[in-house]
């Protein structure tokens, strides 16, 4: 039992889960078959807006997405109860720091 | 009321910590809680390009809290309860059984708890709204 403990306790410090998920998903993305485009462009989508405001702005980031996976009218009707129920703000808030995210995108690599 | 505690996977592994707290705030409001058993990932946000997978996941989890026989799943990860209160009626549709069980957020459980009144205008932003059963179970003495 300790001996798990000592494991979890070192692993927890060692493993850079961060790197490694980042890794994994890299590599799914690179094996990836054509159905699973949706999720790449989904995912890429996502980091691409928090690149360009710092935050996401569901409203925008599902437009972009439709836009670039094609699937214009999919989910459609449960977007527009979203917005009436208050779930999607129509105006983005952003944040001072932009340009400080941009960098950190930057820095370690701006998304495609 | 019976209610059931849906943790998701980040409140049982990267965020242990805050699922130890709700724990506490649980314990403090003098509430049992009962997590409901055997549950699996909500799918998190593959809501936006996999939705029907989405959809096949929290049907089977609002179905197992059916089973268990709540009134209501409490839930403390927002986007657990987007994809729970959100995809029930699209998940009726394709299921052919019929879900209508309100979520929760637990800071919602707690202004209720705690008094608050004005809380209408929360409840009609959920897709399954909670007040009737909340206004039972305060009739029923729970």
């Amino acid at each position: 039992m300790l001996g798990m403990f000592y494991l979890h306790h070192t692993l927890s410090q060692r493993y850079r889960y961060c790197r490694s998920n980042g890794r994994l998903r890299q590599t799914a993305y690179e094996e990836s078959s054509i159905s699973e485009r949706p999720v790449e462009v989904f995912h890429r989508v996502f980091l691409k807006e928090i690149e360009r405001s710092g935050r996401i702005h569901e409203l925008s980031m599902i437009a972009r997405y439709k836009l670039l996976s094609g699937q214009l009218l999919k989910d459609g009707a449960m977007g527009i109860k979203m917005l009436f129920k208050g779930k999607l703000k129509l105006v983005p808030t952003g944040i001072k720091g932009k340009k400080e995210i941009k960098k950190l995108f930057k820095d370690t690599g701006s998304v495609q | 009321m019976k209610v059931t505690v849906y943790p998701g996977c980040s409140l049982e592994s990267t965020a242990s910590e805050y699922m130890h707290s709700l724990t506490t705030v649980f314990t403090l409001m003098d509430i049992e809680i009962e997590e409901l058993k055997d549950w699996n990932c909500c799918g998190a946000s593959l809501a936006i390009p996999r939705s029907d997978m989405v959809i096949t996941l929290t049907s089977k989890i609002i179905r197992m809290a059916l089973e268990a026989g709540a009134n209501a799943i409490i839930t403390a990860c927002p986007l657990c309860h987007t994809n729970l209160d959100t995809i029930q009626r699209e998940a009726a549709v394709l299921t052919d059984v019929e879900l209508n069980l309100p979520v929760i957020f637990i800071t919602e459980l707690m202004a209720f708890a705690f008094g608050e009144e004005n809380l209408s205008a929360l409840w009609n932003r959920h897709f399954i709204n909670p007040a009737k059963i909340l206004e039972e179970a305060v009739e029923a003495g729970c």
